[in-house]
């Protein structure tokens, strides 16, 4: 490599590395005001350019849970699926995306069967950049330093996101907006709320992977162990709880009640406010509810005595899955949408599932349990490919298409055969399909979520069941997808302090007192900004 | 055991272990006990990955997570379904590229580097050290380092994985040391006999370097061979990539608990631990393979460095 190379790195992408490193968080604390651009926040729900919700019906669910406002759920695959696009919505050239993936990488494109059948239903070769979500975010730092980001792009949680949007993405009010969306049927049909996280101080700047209800976290228990013992899967009171986890545990048989602390499951019991709430005009963070110190002195009861797995702060996540599914555990805190894990993890043929709903702590009535968040994320369209906006926006209409079309059908199991055989009517990945299917394509766009579980049946009914009896009443989040840029650029050490100072009081590593301390430590250090940001942010959305 | 002597010392005839008397038969019972429990405890883990990714997936939930001992026989499932696809083999190659082509080229330019400097009158001896020196003080960062690798045109290309970390700072000092400590005099005999700096070089200071070259080729090597991040970043066509990220992809679902919020990792099936635990093997046997050839090098390669640093 000669030096006239090396010369190739100029001051002027010196200078570029240097503003690039600031956006990604390496600045620190600078504070935006004074540097130009819209510093404005996402004013989500105004009115004016926020999309119409067109419902698809095309296809008619077994069980409608729109009145409750969760998902549809769905007994079988229906037997013939109705086509939902008529021609294929790329222009021919190629569409490259950057996005993040939770599962092993597909084989590449020319050994890859539903790769190259994808393509030729899009109508244009698509390259998908994949990376595992934890590293997600410097990757796509890196990505908007070096103006990477490929035609689609996942919006990673980095600093400065609407001054990045506006420089990197395409505006899509004018396609988007209004009735203009009926263009893109499939995309309309995504929920609502969703697309609060996309709008930026009236302009749209991306389409929503929506999640909401079913993102929400129950109390999972193994019906077929509780009912063995004569135990129900419901408690009325805190006492009623911890009786239960008495009950099923049984240290001779190593058997511990509870997979990991219920934190959420007992503050659930005391309505603690779903992260933020509103007092007045401004809003407050749960952490600031007069009640954590008594859910903290039932959490060090139930680990105290014994009731809590010991590996229930170390650890990974799949750890839970293994003991629920063994039976080590038969109670855990976890989302709707990890259902399927848990079924898949279930060794015994008599595994049930069944959701414990939080009750008051007193007995007083129904616990409330948190709403989950809208949306995951969102993809926006890049700024240098404003000209074909129209396909791309088409591309992601095509993988929006919903349960029960056949191109639902196609993106989640491929093709007959070779990707899924059908078992009682249903779809079922075959090794193949599983390993090739892996584009990251529910990470890009994807259909509302719906209930289908063919892994059991009967299951999907259960799950429907016990979030229409939970889900309508939950606590929602009023700043839910709106934008604070101090909790993108402290809000994750924060909580993580929080989580830290939370696991320490359960352990009795630090006394129940300690969390009015850590809370104002919180304030100072950036909770109170972030609670400002978050009050503007909502009443700019009204 | 190096050297038995023994002498006759008085009546008792003692036994000496390499100069020192050997110790008494409870001491070395003792100590027997000690190095096997040891021993144990860094088998142990290996025993347990290797019998969980042979061990069939039911066994794998009842026992828990891991599986000490598989009762249900052997069950090489795990290792079918992950060469089956044609991903892995592939970057087990691209693996094997990096690290034998990055090793080379490394252990080149770390020796040539290592010794210019351990000559006198180097042109720009001390200034060179010097920035060799801070690259030790001073990381270039993430951006700026994707910057460099961008405009050098080397995205999504296995060079951008073997070239920006070649050049090791921590081991150029090791053969620097190593070379100044070499016998002058072997070296101004062969000048006198009318060598250049590069047969000095080639034929006399690198034959009598071999541990220090053997060890920092490990070094390198094990490097290359672990390292996903570079990959992470530069290359975004996922058939490029090497064996540890692949790897990777496998066990991102595994994120530590109460971490739900990355990117929804919890709404994705988990692989099976015992696909886990199998590539886990097919990673690291390679390495052990090669670690036995070089590691009789070790200790003198780092030690002779160290000291006459």
């Amino acid at each position: 490599m000669s030096t006239d190379d090396a010369q190739l790195v100029t001051r002027r992408t010196l200078l570029a590395g240097v503003g690039a490193l600031g956006l990604a968080g390496a600045a620190g604390a600078c504070s935006n005001e004074g540097r130009g651009g819209t510093a404005e926040g996402n004013a989500g729900a105004s009115g004016s350019v926020r999309p119409t919700y067109v419902r698809y019906t095309g296809v008619k669910p077994d069980l409608a849970g729109a009145e409750y406002d969760i998902p549809d759920a769905f007994n079988r695959y229906p037997g013939s699926p109705v086509s939902a696009i008529t021609k294929p919505p790329g222009d021919g050239k190629p569409i490259e995306v950057l996005t993040y993936t939770n599962t092993p990488i597909p084989p590449k494109l020319e050994q890859n069967r539903f790769w190259q059948e994808f393509n030729k239903r899009v109508g244009s070769p698509v390259s998908v950049s994949l990376t595992p979500s934890v590293d997600y975010n410097k990757k796509f730092a890196t990505s908007v330093a070096g103006d990477k980001l490929g035609d689609i792009f996942m919006v990673g949680s980095v600093p400065q996101i609407p001054q990045l949007l506006e420089a990197k993405a395409t505006d899509l009010t004018a396609h988007l907006s209004g009735d203009n969306i009926r263009k893109y049927p499939y995309l309309a049909n995504l929920p609502e709320v969703g697309w609060n996280s996309c709008i930026f101080g009236d302009k749209i700047y991306g389409v929503p992977i929506p999640r909401g209800a079913i993102s929400s976290q129950a109390l999972y228990s193994r019906a077929d162990i509780l009912e063995k013992q004569g135990l129900k899967a419901e408690v009325k009171n805190v006492d009623d709880f911890v009786e239960l986890c008495k009950q099923l545990t049984d240290k001779r048989q190593n058997r511990f009640a509870l997979a990991t602390a219920p934190t959420l499951f007992v503050r659930n019991m005391f309505d603690i406010p779903n992260t933020w709430s509103e007092s007045g005009k401004s809003v407050v963070s749960y952490l600031e509810h007069e009640s954590h110190e008594e859910v903290f002195e039932i959490l060090r009861k139930l680990w105290t005595s014994g009731y809590v797995h010991p590996d229930a702060f170390s650890g990974q996540n799949q750890d839970l899955k293994v003991r629920f599914g063994n039976g080590s555990s038969p109670l855990v805190v976890d989302t709707f949408s990890g259902w399927p894990s848990y079924l898949q993890t279930a060794v015994s043929k008599e595994a049930q599932i069944a959701i414990v709903p939080p009750p008051k702590h007193d007995g007083s009535g129904k616990g409330r349990i948190w709403m989950g968040a809208p949306a995951i994320g969102f993809t926006a369209i890049n700024k240098k490919s404003e000209g074909r906006v129209e396909a791309l926006l088409s591309y992601l209409n095509f993988l929006a298409t919903p349960f029960g079309t056949q191109e639902y059908l196609f993106r989640k199991f491929g093709l007959p055969v070779v990707h899924h055989t059908l078992v009682d009517g249903n779809p079922v990945l075959t090794e193949r399909g599983f390993s090739e299917i892996q584009l990251g394509l529910m990470y890009q766009a994807d259909g509302p979520w719906t209930i289908f579980l063919p892994e059991k049946e009967g299951n999907s009914e259960v799950e429907f069941n016990a979030m229409k009896q939970t889900c309508p009443e939950a606590l929602t989040n009023p700043v839910a997808g709106l934008y604070s840029e101090t909790n993108v650029r402290k809000g994750p050490q924060l909580t993580d302090d929080m989580n830290q100072v939370t696991d320490d009081i359960i352990q009795g590593r630090k006394p129940v007192s300690a969390w009015a301390a850590a809370v104002k430590k919180w304030k100072s250090g950036g909770g109170d900004q972030i609670a400002e940001e978050f009050t503007k942010a909502l009443e700019a959305s009204r | 055991m190096s050297r038995v002597d023994q002498l006759t010392e008085g009546k008792r005839r003692q036994v000496l272990v390499g100069g020192m008397p050997m110790p008494g038969r409870p001491e070395r019972i003792g100590k027997a006990v000690f190095l096997t429990i040891i021993c144990g405890l860094v088998v142990f883990p290996f025993i347990g990955v290797i019998s969980t990714s042979l061990a069939t997936p039911e066994e794998v939930i009842r026992a828990g997570g891991f599986v000490m001992l598989p009762t249900h026989g052997i069950d090489l499932s795990a290792y079918r379904s992950i060469l089956s696809g044609g991903t892995v083999t592939q970057a087990l190659v691209v693996s094997a590229f990096i690290t034998v082509v990055g090793t080379a080229i490394a252990l080149l330019l770390t020796c040539t580097l290592g010794w210019a400097l351990s000559r006198r009158g180097t042109f720009g001896n001390k200034a060179l050290l010097l920035l060799v020196l801070i690259s030790l003080l001073f990381n270039p960062g993430l951006i700026p380092s994707y910057l460099v690798v961008q405009q050098f045109g080397l995205l999504n290309s296995l060079w951008s994985v073997i070239l920006p970390v070649c050049v090791s700072a921590f081991n150029v000092i090791v053969v620097r040391a190593y070379f100044i400590g070499l016998p002058s005099e072997v070296i101004d005999s062969a000048r006198i006999d009318g060598a250049s700096e590069w047969k000095l070089f080639w034929y006399i200071g690198l034959p009598l370097s071999k541990a220090v070259v053997a060890v920092i080729g490990l070094f390198y090597g094990v490097g290359y061979w672990n390292s996903f991040f570079g990959a992470l970043l530069y290359l975004n066509d996922s058939s490029k990539w090497p064996l540890q990220l692949v790897l990777r992809t496998y066990v991102v679902n595994g994120v530590e608990i109460g971490a739900q919020d990355l990117g929804g990792a919890g709404e994705a099936l988990p692989p099976q631990t015992s696909i886990q635990m199998a590539i886990l093997m097919i990673s690291v046997v390679p390495i052990l393979c090669v670690y036995p050839f070089i590691q009789r090098h070790f200790a003198k390669g780092v030690l002779t460095g160290a000291v006459k640093g």
